[in-house]
């Protein structure tokens, strides 16, 4: 049991700790393409750090609304992080709290939260930003539910561990529903995260913002702990996408500690190999007019209810 | 089954006391006996379901009047109706407690008698209703229900609405009630009894198409009630204009009453065999709830909004007793266990928050004088009690975890995921198709939510009334936080809810001989035999076996055991989330406290992009809020025609344009409608009888006089 | 997606300056125009001949001595046409400097690699900001040192403001330092916001911004390039010292008005 335990420990440090290196590559990736040199990879850590090294200012119309939600944003990606396969093929101490469907809800919990707060902190520009977040998650969500719908036809479950096993094998892995699958999630991920074609990540004006127009009123360590807990979630979708879906291998299977260590770098290496195809897309599309993404979306919804056909058929 | 009897009679009585309590004290205190006649009926009503559902044998009757021609009339006690009984209570207690304080504000324009009188009516026939053990007793108890509902709406008829909206209720209900009374009729005949005791004890009486008749009346008539499409266009046109307490209790029980007899008829009564009847109940379901919360999402009124959700709540507990029926129906008797245990878990659900939420909104108009969104915001620092509660209703109707909508709301999905177990592909691709819909709904209560929230009780105040409200008296915030508590409470013990629910149904499903296994292996059996040995100890290693004695109930991991490859199909335990959340937040907080020990925090105003003043009217409104789910759902909201008339203005010869607005919901265009167009054509075609010519009657009158004989004669 | 910008990103070579290193500033003459500085003293006749052409009195006769005062410079070159003028225009003093040199506090240890500025537009006629705008093109690329512009003041550490400090823009300047938390630092950018410039003279154009918030650093020109710019901000975290941050200064007189 003590294994358990100190795995699923290690498994939360592992994403706290990389998850801002991950964001870093992607803005380092973003700039070389540009023919920029690019802040270093290291940026995101400076960022938190200097965060943490802020004083704070808070609105006079907020409430304790704003003073918790950098908490819930921060603590919800952790909370996920203890669910999924990171590290190991097998399932750790708290991986029963909740299975996929249930993550969905919980990463929903913080969005809830983060939303409610952008509206609190007086700032005019929180509830355009919190109007449209809510706009593309709920757009978003259907297509989840169709993905875990082909998943627990295909693999017959919706714990993430029993559907990562799933797909180790070759039959199963080059299955179209698979490849569709892959697809339909990764189109999630880029609009759940606010990458290109549904918000800019590195644009400043306020009108044209999405997701970063909500945290417009946090500063010092709020910023901080927000900043961090964005970035955890793009990685944490990264694991879900590379471990569970993409890649289900490198990962440790048994206790032992020297297979647990190395299995950092493998999956780092797998998250890092996801992250250049969110630079690919960042560096090659424009961002959508607003009431286009609903055509983004949808394109992910086909895709993803073309999976669940060709599966009912194929078996 | 005495006590239970006995509490039922002191529940049944004090609704006649407190009646004539009402139309005797004096008017001042007529809103004391109201809560305190109130109180103690769910109180009984409460104890007298508990005792009910605990029970080891399934149904008990008991005859009390005995009719010339009808034979006898019975009251009927089982696990079914004692679950209704305890939602019912716990939803009425808290109403009661509330209307208290919030009734002095209608005592200033109307006489609180006949409130009294009709409030007491409903919860005597909301508890006869429940009780019913054969038809008669039942139709008049609904009767009574349906009519003096009606003039509680009705009740503030000062408003120009009220009375319209009681009308239009009285109607649907009325239809609805024909309806049912049909297919009530056939049932009857069929079983040669008006006891429903009777009626089970034939099931073989009923041919296939008799059955499908017999489903479409009940299910309309039922439907009615219930507010599911298309006959649900009374719902958010009445309940809004209700006094508070009356919508909470409409919204949160009168709903629940239209399930119990979708219930009684199709999975007690006259258990469905066609997977098509799930099929189209899910669909209904569906549509209901997808266009519930669609214009959940775009209202403005904060009652609408909490109207329509109703609705879209219905949908869901439709789809899942849908998705139970095609279980039933194809054999897969632990899944269709799981879909109606789902149902009575979101029925239950459902009446906790939405009472929570229709009585903040009823505190909220109360201080403000207000139901516009666009008018409110900024609430949270004027009434902290009703928006913390409030926040904890919303987070709760999102299905978020840890509150009580999450479980339930988590379970649906999954039990339509389960439909991959079913070797039909129509039959998956419909759940496929009803899980996607749910999957939106959710997200879009969310958004509905949200909005509600955040614009109505954060931000800045848009009006001065907002502005000034003052927070509720003491009695009114305890209602809240009972709610507010048992929400939380639903929300962070599911596994010890969940074999209640499941309880509930066990006669209705075993009656068709489903299995004895009828509280489906997940609901936390660690440790049972219906679980691999082998899956248990690994399960256990992991964590589950944690505090699997220290709380009552078996453990707090609710799973699914699959086949040999997937060991478990899914498995939650909101009680560890909470647990690991709380332990997550406070050692964070810790964190950012010891690092930031040396930082000041400084209050300063919002930042708004260097305006010298935001005024409020420059403030986002909630009706902003809602443009991206208007635009984007343009094709089936549409809700508004642009009429536009052209006018001459005198100077200049110029003309005007007027534009008039016309919104009208989706249901009413193609629903309503249409049968008003059809309805007034036949009476168009009638009225040209009228001619108006003396012989042309008197030879009316011989033709129908002569008919009447010769049917008269023939038949 | 297969559009050849990725491709094209790959195969073309880097495009930033390589002037600065990662640490510092490698090459810090020659960075600007020049600023004016008095080379030797002249009669009175001829100094006040060229205090007169001097449109935004950056040259004032005062004690019998011709002084320059570079923050008010535009450098429109008037007074260096004639060959025998006493004012050359010269790259030996840097162009930014503290503008309270004996009061200067650095940004701490942890805002070294990691600055967030905001851009406050009060008023310039476009020139400074254009140039502050290159501050992150492919050439200068002020992100490789951990500076980057920030949408919003809560995030911001540095107040960066071009343009005189019109009298409409003065409350939203004042605005945003206040939404700024602390530490934070103020850079005047260009000859409008440290003196006024042309427009100091009329009723609403305002006198540089020090009148509406406390400056920390000033840049100096007008326009003042990118490279100047990138080169305040290394001061301010103590990556790297321009001579004058620590040499002394002097306040010019007061405008005259007409």
């Amino acid at each position: 049991m003590t294994p358990y335990i100190a795995y699923n420990i290690v498994q939360v440090i592992v994403v706290m700790i990389f998850s801002p290196l991950i964001s870093g590559i992607i803005t380092k990736g973003k700039e070389r393409l540009q023919s920029r040199q690019g802040p270093s990879v290291l940026q995101p850590y400076r960022n938190i750090i200097k965060f943490f090294a802020k004083d704070e200012v808070v609105s006079e119309t907020s409430s304790w609304i704003s003073r918790f939600t950098p908490y819930i944003v921060f603590v919800t990606p952790i909370f996920v992080s203890l669910l999924i396969p990171v590290l190991t093929d097998y399932p750790l101490f708290l991986a029963f709290m909740a299975d996929m469907v249930g993550v969905g809800f919980v990463l929903a919990l913080s969005s809830f939260f983060a939303t409610c707060a952008a509206v609190d902190g007086g700032n005019p520009y929180g509830p355009i930003g919190a109007s449209r977040t809510r706009m593309v998650s709920f757009l978003a969500e259907p297509v989840f539910i169709i993905v875990f719908y082909t998943i627990s036809f295909v693999a017959g479950s919706t714990i993430p561990y029993i559907v990562q096993q799933h797909w180790t094998t070759l039959g199963a892995f080059v299955s179209p529903s698979h490849i569709l699958i892959l697809v339909a999630f990764f189109m999630l991920i880029v609009a759940e995260t606010g990458h290109l074609p549904v918000d800019n990540p590195s644009g400043h004006f306020e009108l044209a913002m999405i997701d970063e127009s909500k945290t417009l009123e946090y500063s010092g360590p709020s910023a901080a702990l927000y900043l961090w807990g964005s970035n955890m979630k793009l990685f944490v979708l990264l694991i879900v996408f590379s471990n569970v879906l993409a890649s289900p291998w490198g990962l440790a299977s048994t206790t032992n500690l020297i297979q647990v260590v190395l299995a950092i770098p493998l999956i780092l290496l797998k998250v890092i190999i996801a992250s250049l195809l969110i630079i690919a897309v960042d560096s090659s599309l424009s961002k959508l007019r607003l009431f286009r993404i609903t055509e983004f979306l949808m394109v992910s919804l086909s895709i993803a209810v073309v999976a669940v056909v060709v599966q009912l058929f194929t078996v | 089954m005495t006590a239970a009897l006995i509490m039922l009679i002191i529940s049944l009585s004090s609704c006649v006391i407190t009646a004539i309590g009402a139309l005797l004290v004096r008017r001042s205190y007529i809103s004391h006996v109201l809560a305190v006649g109130g109180s103690i009926i769910s109180l009984c009503a409460l104890a007298a379901g508990w005792i009910m559902l605990a029970n080891p044998t399934l149904q008990h009757s008991v005859s009390y009047l005995t009719l010339p021609l009808a034979g006898h009339l019975s009251l009927r006690l089982n696990r079914l109706s004692g679950m209704f009984l305890i939602v019912f209570g716990l939803v009425c207690l808290p109403i009661s407690i509330f209307s208290l304080r919030y009734l002095e504000k209608m005592l200033k324009n109307y006489s609180l008698r006949f409130y009294g009188v009709w409030y007491s009516s409903l919860l005597f026939s909301i508890v006869l209703i429940l009780i019913a053990g054969d038809i008669i007793t039942f139709f008049t108890a609904w009767e009574l229900m349906s009519v003096t509902s009606a003039l509680l709406v009705a009740y503030e008829h000062k408003n120009d609405k009220g009375p319209a909206a009681g009308w239009l209720m009285l109607i649907t209900s009325e239809t609805g009630a024909l309806a049912f009374l049909g297919s009530f009729i056939l049932l009857a005949v069929n079983a040669h009894t008006l006891q429903f005791s009777g009626i089970l004890a034939h099931p073989g009486s009923f041919s296939p198409g008799l059955r499908a008749i017999i489903f479409v009346l009940s299910f309309f008539g039922f439907a009615t009630k219930t507010g599911l499409v298309p006959v649900n266009f009374w719902l958010p046109r009445a309940h809004p204009e209700a006094p508070g307490p009356i919508s909470a209790l409409l919204s949160a029980f009168i709903l629940n009453c239209g399930i119990y007899g979708i219930f009684l008829i199709n999975v007690v009564l006259l258990p469905v065999r066609s997977v098509w009847i799930g099929v189209a109940v899910m669909t209904i379901g569906t549509v209901t709830a997808i266009l519930g919360i669609l214009y959940a999402s775009i209202s403005d009124d904060i009652k609408t909004v909490l109207a329509h959700s109703s609705s879209e709540n219905m949908g869901l507990m439709t789809i899942a007793t849908g998705a139970g029926m095609i279980f039933l129906a194809s054999h897969a008797p632990v899944l269709a266990g799981i879909g109606f245990m789902v149902a009575i878990f979101q029925m239950t659900n459902h009446s906790i928050y939405k009472a929570l939420l229709f009585l903040c909104a009823a505190a909220v108009h109360r201080q403000t004088n207000t139901r516009s969104l666009d008018k409110l915001g900024g609430l949270i620092k004027a009434m902290p009690w009703t928006s913390g509660t409030f926040l904890i209703g919303a987070l709760s109707i999102s299905a978020l975890p840890p509150f009580s909508g999450f479980t339930s709301e988590w379970l649906l999905i999954q039990t339509l995921l389960q439909a991959t177990t079913l070797h039909s592909t129509a039959l998956e691709l419909a759940c496929a198709i009803a899980a996607v819909f749910v999957g939106l709904t959710a997200a879009l209560s969310i958004t509905c939510f949200v909005r509600v929230f955040s614009m109505g009780f954060l931000g800045h105040p848009r009006t001065q009334t907002a502005k000034n409200a003052k927070e509720i008296p003491h009695s009114m915030r305890y209602s809240l936080g009972l709610l507010a508590m048992l929400c939380i409470g639903i929300g962070i013990l599911p596994t010890i809810c969940i074999p209640i629910f499941s309880r509930a149904l066990s006669p209705g499903v075993n009656s068709v001989a489903v299995s004895n296994s009828l509280i489906p292996p997940f609901f936390s059996q660690i440790g049972h035999s219906f679980l691999n040995p082998n899956f248990q100890r690994s399960f256990l290693n992991i964590g589950a076996g944690i505090g699997q004695h220290t709380l009552p109930g078996s453990s707090m991991v609710i799973l699914h055991q699959g086949g040999t490859a997937n060991p478990v199909t899914f498995a939650t335990s909101p009680f560890y989330g909470v647990f690991v959340l709380i332990l997550l937040l406070l050692l964070t907080r810790l964190a950012v406290k010891i690092i930031t020990r040396n930082r000041t925090k400084l209050t300063v105003p919002a930042w708004t992009g260097g305006m010298r003043k935001l005024l409020p009217e420059m403030t986002y409104t909630s009706t902003a809020f809602a443009k991206p789910v208007n635009v984007i759902f343009q094709s089936v909201i549409h809700n508004r025609t642009v009429i536009e008339e052209r006018d001459a203005v005198h100077e200049h010869f110029r003309s005007v344009i007027h534009r008039h607005v016309k919104e009208s919901h989706i249901i009413d265009r193609y629903f309503l409608e249409p049968i008003g167009k059809i309805v007034v054509s036949i009476a168009n075609t009638i009225a040209k009888l009228h001619t108006g010519r003396i012989k042309h009657y008197s030879t009316l009158v011989l033709f129908t006089f002569v008919t009447t004989l010769i049917i008269a004669i023939f038949v | 997606m297969t559009n050849t910008w990725i491709l094209r990103g790959i195969i073309h070579r880097k495009k930033t300056e390589k002037r600065y290193d990662s640490d510092g500033l490698v090459l810090t003459k020659g960075i600007t125009l020049g600023l004016p500085f008095v080379k030797k003293q002249v009669s009175s006749e001829n100094a006040i001949q060229l205090v007169s052409i001097c449109p935004t009195q950056a040259l004032v006769y005062e004690n019998n001595k011709l002084n320059v005062y570079p923050e008010r410079c535009i450098r429109c070159d008037r007074c260096v046409e004639d060959n025998l003028s006493p004012i050359v225009m010269t790259n030996d003093q840097p162009s930014v400097r503290w503008s309270n040199p004996d009061n200067s506090v650095l940004l701490p240890h942890q805002f070294r690699r990691s600055i967030h500025i905001r851009i406050v537009d009060a008023g310039d006629c476009g020139g400074c900001y254009n140039e502050v705008r290159q501050l992150n093109n492919p050439f200068y690329n002020m992100h490789r040192f951990g500076f980057f512009i920030t949408p919003t003041p809560r995030n911001a550490d540095v107040l960066m403001v071009v343009g005189s400090g019109t009298r409409q823009m003065q409350y939203a300047l004042q605005a945003t330092y206040e939404a700024m938390p602390t530490p934070k630092i103020v850079i005047a950018v260009g000859t409008c916001a440290l003196s006024g410039n042309m427009w100091s003279k009329s009723l609403t154009g305002g006198t540089g911004i020090k009148n509406v918030i406390p400056v920390d650093v000033e840049v100096m020109g007008s326009p003042p390039t990118p490279l100047t710019i990138i080169q305040s901000l290394f001061s301010i975290t103590g990556r790297q010292m321009p001579a004058s941050i620590i040499s002394s200064k002097t306040e010019p007189p007061e405008m005259k008005r007409d």
